[in-house]
């Protein structure tokens, strides 16, 4: 997708994640997505999901809720993710590899759930664990409950903490041949994607017992753990430079949509203003990486020699088309 | 719109647990053209309903008397106690037919986060009557969500020295209260219930 500054190539990409996914992935405030002056937007997309043809239409008003409708009939939102799987590299996603360890906890944690649909709510299952943990914690401190209430919630941490320990662990395990490969080939070398664990138990919980209480909150587990993106020369959060901080979040996208393309499901990849952050050489691994692979919706300023390949569109003023 | 007195009633119906809006108008316009005898019927319905209805002494199920027909009836097995959320759990395994034992009724699950600590529900209650020498099994049948196991798991504890403590075997849906299991699930569930460990 091909246009000037301004021409509306990232609101083409953006209306396809709506349309599919059902959620911007730009702004939380979606109203926002709505024109200028109107009271509500829609996106409508028609895919091949395999053999099968979907027609997916997502409403967002500016007061009211989102309205999604799947083959026609109304559907929870839930359904369109699983249904048209769509990973998405903005420029502005530095943050996975530059920003906290909060921000890539639930950066991979995401991704757990798309690599292992069945797993997908594990993450949100331990973090309400963990507050009903703090909760029992705080109450006992401040004397309205016995020291015995915690127990049931020590239990479920602990048990729901390893197992994400372990999924986190299995996930960074099955992308890290592919974040190496894909990182590699974009010219950056010996990429690594490692989680080490909590090694959260039971016990270990109910030794910090007396320490948690006094301070409410639970010390140890998953939620305080970090994946370390690194090369050889060490951490690409405070070593890397920006080209390869850039290049490790398209290389962790490239990566996931490998092992999703392992496990049979394959997702399409919506890439905006990717080339202008990669040299020529770059660009052309690039495009042979995704050639074939998967179907790829890319956008650039000016017509790229590495694109003739594809389908090139023009987006002038809002408005596009194929040339 | 339409006065203080409808708005009032849609109110009081929004209330009502899965009654929106929209749902508590269509309602408050049902009643106000239904004839006036089906109203007012439905209003001491209510009214009947709160002013005699209390709980069981014994296992908290609801009750016109000072205990429950249960655990009136001669007929049912004193040997096994099958502990619930909500009398309306008690209602879902009475409708199985696979449990002829007693019952408890919690009022609840544990959940610190909304300030229910163990003193909240009717644990004591279900201690001193799993002491009894006739008590043998304690079925823990609380919702199989993150709440109703934290329950189970903290009830099995103090029971484990007192009684068998059994769970219903899994397959039921996770997440989903009792209420909403099909009984034949339900049922199977507590044919193949298991002993906690
Ligand atoms: N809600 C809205 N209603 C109308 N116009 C909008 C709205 N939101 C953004 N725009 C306009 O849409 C235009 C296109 O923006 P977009 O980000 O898609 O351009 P682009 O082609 O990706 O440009 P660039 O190459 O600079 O990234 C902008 O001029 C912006 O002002
Ligand atoms: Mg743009
Ligand atoms: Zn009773």
């Amino acid at each position: 997708m091909i246009g000037a500054n301004g021409a509306g190539k990232t609101n083409l990409l953006e209306g396809v994640h709506v349309a599919t996914q059902g959620f911007s992935p730009r702004t939380r405030s979606e109203a926002r997505l709505i024109r200028f002056g109107s009271d509500a937007t829609r996106a409508i997309a028609r895919s091949h999901a395999r053999a099968t043809e979907v027609e997916t239409s997502v409403t967002v008003h500016r007061l009211g809720p989102k309205e999604v409708v799947l083959n026609g009939a109304p559907a929870p939102l839930d359904d369109l993710r699983t249904k048209l799987p769509v990973l998405v590299f903005l420029p502005d996603r530095l943050a996975v590899v530059k920003g906290g360890p909060a921000i890539r906890r639930t950066y991979f944690d995401r991704m757990l759930g798309r690599v292992s649909p069945e797993l997908a709510e594990l993450p949100g299952s331990y973090a309400k664990a963990l507050s009903q943990r703090g909760a029992a914690l705080r109450r006992v401190r401040d004397g309205l409950a016995e020291r015995a209430s915690i127990e049931p919630w020590t239990e479920t941490v602990a048990g729901l903490g390893a197992d994400l320990d372990a999924a986190r662990t299995a996930v960074t395990d099955e992308l890290g041949p592919h974040f190496r490969d894909a990182s590699e080939q974009l010219g950056l070398r010996g990429a690594r994607a490692d989680y080490e664990p909590s090694a959260i138990t039971r016990g270990a919980l109910e030794d910090r017992l007396t320490r948690d209480i006094e301070r409410g909150t639970t010390g140890m587990g998953p939620h305080l753990r970090d994946i370390r993106l690194a090369t050889d020369e060490g951490d690409l959060r405070g070593f890397g430079s920006q080209g390869q901080q850039r290049v490790a979040v398209l290389a962790l996208l490239l990566a996931e949509a490998s092992c999703l393309r392992d496990r049979d499901r394959p997702a399409a990849l919506l890439l905006d203003d990717v080339l202008s952050v990669l040299d020529r050489d770059r660009r052309a691994a690039l495009v042979s990486l995704l050639a074939g692979a998967t179907q790829t919706l890319v956008t650039a300023t000016d017509a790229d020699d590495v694109l003739e390949a594809g389908c090139v569109v023009e987006v002038v003023q809002g408005a596009a088309r194929i040339a | 719109m339409v006065g203080p007195v409808v708005e009032n009633l849609v109110a009081q119906l929004t209330k009502l647990p899965g009654i929106g809006n929209r749902t508590a108008h269509r309602l408050a316009f049902h009643v106000l053209r239904a004839s006036r005898e089906d109203a007012l019927a439905l209003a001491d319905a209510i009214r009947d309903a709160k002013e005699r209805i209390g709980f069981c002494t014994v296992c908290g199920n609801l009750t016109e008397e000072p205990t429950c027909e249960i655990c009136r009836d001669g007929r049912r097995d004193p040997s096994v106690i099958c502990v619930v959320e909500h009398p309306v759990d008690l209602v879902s395994v009475e409708r199985t037919s696979e449990f002829r034992g007693r019952y408890h009724v919690l009022g609840g699950a544990l959940s610190p986060l909304d300030g229910v600590d163990p003193s909240d529900l009717r644990i004591d209650g279900l201690l001193a009557r799993a002491r009894a020498d006739e008590v043998v099994e304690v079925v823990l049948a609380t919702n199989p969500t993150m709440t109703g196991e934290a329950t189970a798991s903290f009830l099995a504890e103090q029971l484990r020295s007192l009684v068998r403590v059994t769970r219903p075997a899994s397959g039921l849906p996770v997440g989903a209260d009792l209420e909403y299991a099909d009984e034949v699930t339900l049922g199977r569930a507590l044919a193949g219930r298991r002993e906690m460990v």
